[in-house]
């Protein structure tokens, strides 16, 4: 063993931090953890590649270049916002049934920073996928859309509506981390969620009319979000002419984070709570 | 008095006939009369630009002595440039509407939404049929042009798909590089 | 309440025994499901004590740490810790520190990072953190591997680590979930010194929970002994093996052509743990003194028996009192009481 000194006295630590204190130093080690080790720069390589390709394909290929300039600068922020959604999920879902699994939660508990101060620091990591890839899709959005002065309002829109949609998928995310059993539960149900909030969006237009369709779509954050995008750069709509369409989103993006908080109060050992 | 009756009708039809392109020429409406339906559209040209949504009107009207039960509309979306790819259902996700019952010479008129996709020369024309699709009843073509039509410039297009990967992936390198430091 | 235990050295009376205990447990109760995992357990503990927790697997020592550290909540009976009720629980967390019994740590941190984040969550400044961090790092010996991940450390190293995580906030308690776990040798002499030296020089209360009877013996100054989530024993190591009436053994030797006949004597006088001659000493016979009186006594009737017999004794050796003995009789004892019903 090397040389070692005294066990001295240390410096007393007497007042449990606050609320704000414990959520930066989460916050800070998590986004260190997550991009100082490489694996959110992982997720972002992946998703330029996919970018890159679409781009490409949009670009070249003579097939596929019907699309109209306003609809590919529109295909490409809803894949933008999708794969971002998709990237916030998988790190939320993974906040804490990952470190019960890995043995690393019961250091976090025993520390007297409050359990919500958790929640929100990890909540912020996951987050930041949404800013980073957002970040990457803004030079394919400028070079596809830079030919008829949709790129303002397309990275307005699209910050917006992807924002809100991260807030929403990052409650959601975890929600369910805080109540599962393991980790591949918590990923599995938090991705069946996204599928079944992206599905209606899919649907043939056929499927859309009529008042249960259109209240679907109306409804799902998703479609919603994805639908006023569409309008923004497609129609060329201001920002508040179809901000009725926003609603739904907004309210997910408050309410589901919210839940998160409240049930990250009762953050335990074991997912059934106890402490 | 019968005979009155059906040497006025004689007369008739033929000026029927006549003034019906007569009524073409005017510019404002265009019909075909096929079994006792006719379908006509309140305009004959436009100008549109892409992704701008379009509004017009079809008048059905029943010039038969029976009344019509069931009868269909339906949209009908081509260009008659083969390089101008035309999905009917990017264009209008509704193009079909039910009738209701069309008492002998009552009208009905149907609106009809669209949204242009594609720049070029595009026919948009009504058509009407029967339960037992005996007769297709059609209109007139609306001749529509959609221009300013911009596609994608491929133009440079490598540069950005190759070196925004790139850079990314150097980022990785950088934090694997931090990671061998450490160990 | 039990007993007040103090350090050793200390008579634990009143006049000088803190007032104060560091822990202090009341009718604690934890059951999972239907399972009693800790039932009725009261026992207090003075400032700068080493305690020793034992018992067998399942006896509840890792539930009980759990809800002395807030990790869990009892279903009955209440604790304060330095003095601090038991629903105080962000001041408890504030000065208690703990090892987990399997502590799991972030393969792609450095310890200095994940030192100086713990620091952090417990209140300290990013500065303060730091130097915290490295210091500790220093105390524990990995004061060269601060900027090493911690994936590449190993296990002896981590659990120095996760003590250092321990003592982050300077704690007045702290506990310790089988620190010796998987270690060698030399990791394990390693960890125990380190045990001594966190209640000398800090005068902090260490909780030790153990299945290593030897370490126990080592560093604690009182013992507590769970079986099936109840305390069985508590008491200095000396006074467990008293209390606990654990048989000792001997050695008696006499001239070989002797031995059946002693074996004969001390057999009629059921002192007699194996006649059989195990390892070809045909000149020894090993001695089983019952642990319910003194060992004076008994060895003394074997001396008197073999004498009248007319054996001569040529040497009579007995062996000390151990805590495995002890440890071993109060938990088969319960056992058998409990199956016997």
């Amino acid at each position: 063993m090397a040389e070692r000194t005294a066990v001295a006295d240390p410096p007393t630590l007497a007042t449990p931090p606050t609320a704000t204190r414990s959520a930066v130093a989460v916050a800070e080690q998590e986004l260190r953890d997550l991009w100082l080790s490489g694996r959110g720069v992982a997720m972002m390589l992946a998703f330029t590649v996919l970018m890159s390709v679409i781009t490409y394909l949009v670009a070249s290929n003579q097939e596929l270049n019907f699309l109209e300039q306003r609809e590919a600068v529109s295909l490409t922020l809803q894949v933008a916002v999708a794969v971002g959604g998709l990237l916030v999920v998988l790190v939320a879902a993974d906040a804490v049934s990952g470190e019960r699994e890995r043995g690393t939660l019961e250091s976090l508990l025993l520390t007297p920073s409050p359990r919500r101060s958790i929640i929100v620091g990890k909540g912020v990591a996951a987050v930041s996928l949404w800013l980073g890839a957002f970040a990457l899709a803004v030079p394919y959005i400028w070079w596809i859309g830079r030919d008829v002065g949709t790129f303002g309002t397309a990275v307005a829109g699209g910050l917006l509506v992807g924002t809100l949609l991260a807030l929403a998928l990052t409650g959601v995310g975890l929600l369910v981390t805080t109540f599962s059993q393991s980790n591949g539960l918590s990923l599995a149900l938090s991705f069946v969620v996204l599928l079944a909030l992206y599905a209606p969006h899919q649907m043939p237009a056929e499927a859309t009319r009529g008042w249960a369709g259109e209240l679907v779509q109306r409804l799902d954050p998703f479609s919603a979000g994805l639908l006023y995008l569409e309008r923004l750069i497609v129609n060329d709509h201001s920002l508040t002419q179809d901000a009725a369409l926003l609603v739904v989103p907004a309210l997910c993006a408050v309410v589901l984070p919210a839940l998160a908080l409240l049930a990250g109060g009762r953050l335990s050992l074991s997912p059934r709570g106890g402490s | 008095m019968r005979s009155l009756a059906r040497l006025a009708l004689a007369c008739a039809l033929p000026l029927a006939l006549v003034t019906t392109p007569a009524a073409r020429a005017a510019g404002t409406e265009s019909a075909i009369v096929a079994g006792g339906v006719v379908v006509a559209l309140d305009q004959h040209d436009l100008a549109a630009g892409p992704g701008e949504k379009i509004t017009f009107a079809s008048t059905v009207r029943n010039t038969g002595e029976r009344p019509l039960d069931g009868y269909v509309a339906h949209l009908n979306i081509l260009s008659p440039d083969k390089s101008v790819y035309v999905d009917p259902e990017d264009w209008s996700p509704r193009r079909t509407q039910f009738l209701d019952r069309l008492g002998p010479g009552a009208s009905t008129t149907l609106h009809w939404d669209v949204r242009a996709v594609t720049s070029g020369a595009i026919l948009l024309f009504v058509s009407v049929t029967s339960p037992a699709a005996r007769t297709v009843s059609s209109s007139g073509p609306l001749n529509m042009t959609v221009g300013g039509h911009r596609v994608v410039n491929a133009g440079g297009v490598l540069p950005l798909v190759l070196w925004m990967p790139a850079g990314v992936l150097a980022l990785l390198g950088a934090t694997s590089v931090r990671r061998r430091r450490h160990r | 309440m039990g007993a007040i235990h103090g350090p050793a050295g200390l008579a634990a009376s009143p006049a000088r025994v803190s007032p104060v205990p560091a822990i202090a447990a009341h009718a604690l109760r934890r059951s999972y499901r239907n399972q009693v995992a800790v039932s009725s357990v009261d026992f207090a503990v003075s400032p700068g004590t080493v305690l020793g927790l034992l018992g067998p697997n399942g006896a509840g020592k890792t539930t009980l740490i759990r809800m002395l550290s807030t990790l869990l909540r009892p279903d009955s009976g209440t604790f304060e810790i330095a003095g601090l009720p038991h629903t105080e629980t962000r001041r408890i967390r504030q000065c208690v520190g703990v090892l987990p019994e399997s502590p799991g740590y972030p393969r792609g941190q450095t310890c200095q990072e994940w030192l100086g984040y713990h620091a952090r969550m417990y209140g300290a400044s990013r500065r303060d953190a730091r130097a915290t961090a490295l210091r500790l790092l220093g105390e524990v010996g990995l004061a060269d591997r601060a900027g090493s991940l911690i994936g590449g450390l190993s296990r002896g190293m981590r659990q120095r680590l996760g003590i250092a995580r321990a003592l982050v906030n300077g704690p007045s308690v702290v506990f310790l979930d089988e620190p010796t776990l998987g270690l060698d040798p030399l990791g394990q002499t390693q960890v125990l010194d380190l045990v001594t030296r966190i209640a000398r020089d800090r005068g902090a209360t260490v909780a030790l929970s153990t299945h290593v009877l030897a370490e126990v013996e080592q560093v604690c100054d009182h013992v507590i002994i769970l079986n099936r989530g109840r305390i069985v024993a508590d008491g200095t190591v000396a006074e467990v093996v008293r209390r606990a009436a654990a048989p000792r053994k001997g050695v008696v030797q006499v001239p070989p052509p002797m031995r059946t006949r002693a074996v004969e004597v001390l057999s009629a006088l059921d002192l007699v743990a194996d006649g059989r001659d195990r390892n070809g000493y045909r000149d020894r016979v090993e001695l089983r003194l019952p642990g319910d009186e003194p060992p004076e006594t008994s060895s003394a009737a074997a001396l008197r028996g073999l004498l009248d017999a007319g054996v001569p004794v040529l040497g009579l050796s007995l062996e000390g009192g151990r805590l495995s003995d002890a440890f071993l009789a109060v938990t088969q004892a319960v056992t058998q009481g409990d199956d016997d019903g």
